[in-house]
C-alpha cells in the first residue's frame, strides 16, 4: 500500500512538473520581444507668432521734446509658454524720427536708427513701453517683434504716433 | 498441493506483476515529465536567444513595421521651467504588425535626430535631443492585432529642443530614428 501511495505521489508530482513546464513555455512565449531596427519617426518645430499692431500715443513735453507711449496686445503663447519679450523698433515716418531718444522701449535711440532692445514681456494681455524723444525730427513710427530666446517672430506692421 | 501451491503462488506472482507494472507506469510518467520539462527548457531558451533554429519550431517573429507619421509642429526651445505639456516634444510614426499574432508596443528608443530646416534657414545638428536616453516606456502601450494595418503611434515628451536653439530652427522638421519594442 505504501509503495502504491509513493508511486501515485511520484506520478502526480511528475505530471505536475510537466504541466508547469508547459505553462512556463506559454509564459515565455508571451515575453517575446520584437525590436525593430531603427526606423524614422517625425517631429516638427513650431514658429513664432507675428507681432501685434501697436498703438502709439505722442505727448508734447514742450522744450523736453515728445514722449511716445507704445502699447500692443500680447502675442499668443508657444503652446502654453509665453514669449520672453518684444523688440520695439523705431523708424522715421515721412522724414521724421528722433535725433536722440531714450526710455523703456530702447535705451538709446540716435538719429532715428536706434539701438533696439528687448522689452521684457509681462504676464498681462497688453504690453507697453515709453520713449522720450529729446529732439524730434517729425512723427516716428514703431513696430514690435515678439522674442523667445534666440527666436524672433515676424514684426508687426508699422504704427505711426497719433 | 498443486492447487495449494498454485493458489499460494498465484496471488504472489500477480502481486509481483502489479508492482512491476506500477514501476513501469511510474517510469513512463517520469519520462514524460522529463520530456515535458526538457521541452519547456528548450522553448524558454528559444525565447531568450531568438535563434534561427528555435524560430523554425514555431511561427516566425518579424519586427513590426515603422513608418514616419505626420508631425504637428509644436516643438520649441525648452523653457527653464520645462514644457507646460508633454505634447510639445511628441514624435509621430505609424506601426504595423506583420505577424500572425497580436503584439503590444511597449517602448521606443530615440536615436540621433536629423534636422531639416526651412529653405534659407539654418538649424544646427544637436538642437533637438531625446528627452530620455534609452528606452522610453509608453504610458499607454499600443496593442496591434495580428497582421494589423498601420496604426498611428505618437510618443509625447520623447524629444526636446535645447534652450539656445537658433532662430532658424523655427518650422524645421526632424527625422527621429526610433527603435520600437513590442512584446
Amino acid at each position: 500500500m505504501l509503495s502504491k501511495a509513493i508511486s501515485a505521489a511520484l506520478s502526480t508530482a511528475l505530471l505536475l512538473a510537466g504541466a508547469l513546464a508547459l505553462g512556463g513555455t506559454q509564459t515565455a512565449s508571451a515575453s517575446w520581444v520584437l525590436t525593430t531596427p531603427a526606423a524614422p519617426a517625425r517631429a516638427a518645430a513650431t514658429t513664432m507668432p507675428t507681432g501685434q499692431l501697436p498703438t502709439v500715443k505722442g505727448t508734447n513735453l514742450g522744450v523736453l521734446g515728445w514722449s511716445y507711449t507704445v502699447t500692443w496686445p500680447s502675442t499668443p503663447t508657444l503652446d502654453g509658454t509665453p514669449v520672453t519679450g518684444y523688440l520695439v523698433t523705431r523708424a522715421a515716418a515721412s522724414g521724421g524720427g528722433s535725433a536722440l531718444a531714450g526710455g523703456t522701449c530702447a535705451p538709446v535711440n540716435l538719429l532715428g536708427l536706434g539701438f533696439s532692445a528687448i522689452v521684457p514681456a509681462n504676464a498681462g494681455a497688453t504690453q507697453s513701453c515709453t520713449e522720450t524723444s529729446l529732439v524730434t525730427l517729425g512723427s516716428p513710427k514703431y513696430q514690435v517683434t515678439p522674442v523667445y530666446g534666440n527666436w524672433r517672430g515676424a514684426p508687426s506692421p508699422w504704427a505711426t504716433a497719433t | 498441493m498443486t492447487s495449494c501451491c498454485a493458489h499460494a503462488h498465484g496471488p504472489k506472482h500477480a502481486a509481483t506483476t502489479g508492482r512491476v507494472s506500477k514501476r513501469k507506469r511510474a517510469g513512463i510518467v517520469a519520462l514524460a515529465g522529463i520530456l515535458m520539462l526538457g521541452g519547456g527548457v528548450a522553448m524558454a531558451s528559444w525565447t531568450h536567444s531568438g535563434s534561427g533554429t528555435a524560430k523554425a519550431q514555431a511561427t516566425t517573429a518579424t519586427p513590426i513595421t515603422v513608418t514616419p507619421g505626420s508631425p504637428v509642429g509644436l516643438l520649441y526651445p525648452k523653457p527653464a521651467t520645462g514644457y507646460p505639456t508633454s505634447a510639445v516634444g511628441s514624435i509621430y510614426a505609424t506601426v504595423a504588425n506583420p505577424n500572425d499574432y497580436p503584439v503590444q508596443v511597449t517602448s521606443v528608443t530615440v536615436g540621433t535626430i536629423t534636422v531639416t530646416p526651412l529653405a534659407g534657414r539654418t538649424c544646427a545638428a544637436g538642437s533637438v535631443l531625446a528627452s530620455v536616453p534609452g528606452p522610453m516606456p509608453l504610458i499607454t502601450p499600443i496593442t496591434l492585432a495580428a497582421n494589423s494595418a498601420p496604426t498611428a503611434l505618437t510618443v509625447p515628451g520623447a524629444i526636446e529642443m535645447v534652450a539656445a536653439a537658433e532662430d532658424g530652427c523655427q518650422g524645421a522638421t526632424f527625422g527621429v530614428p526610433v527603435t520600437v519594442t513590442a512584446v
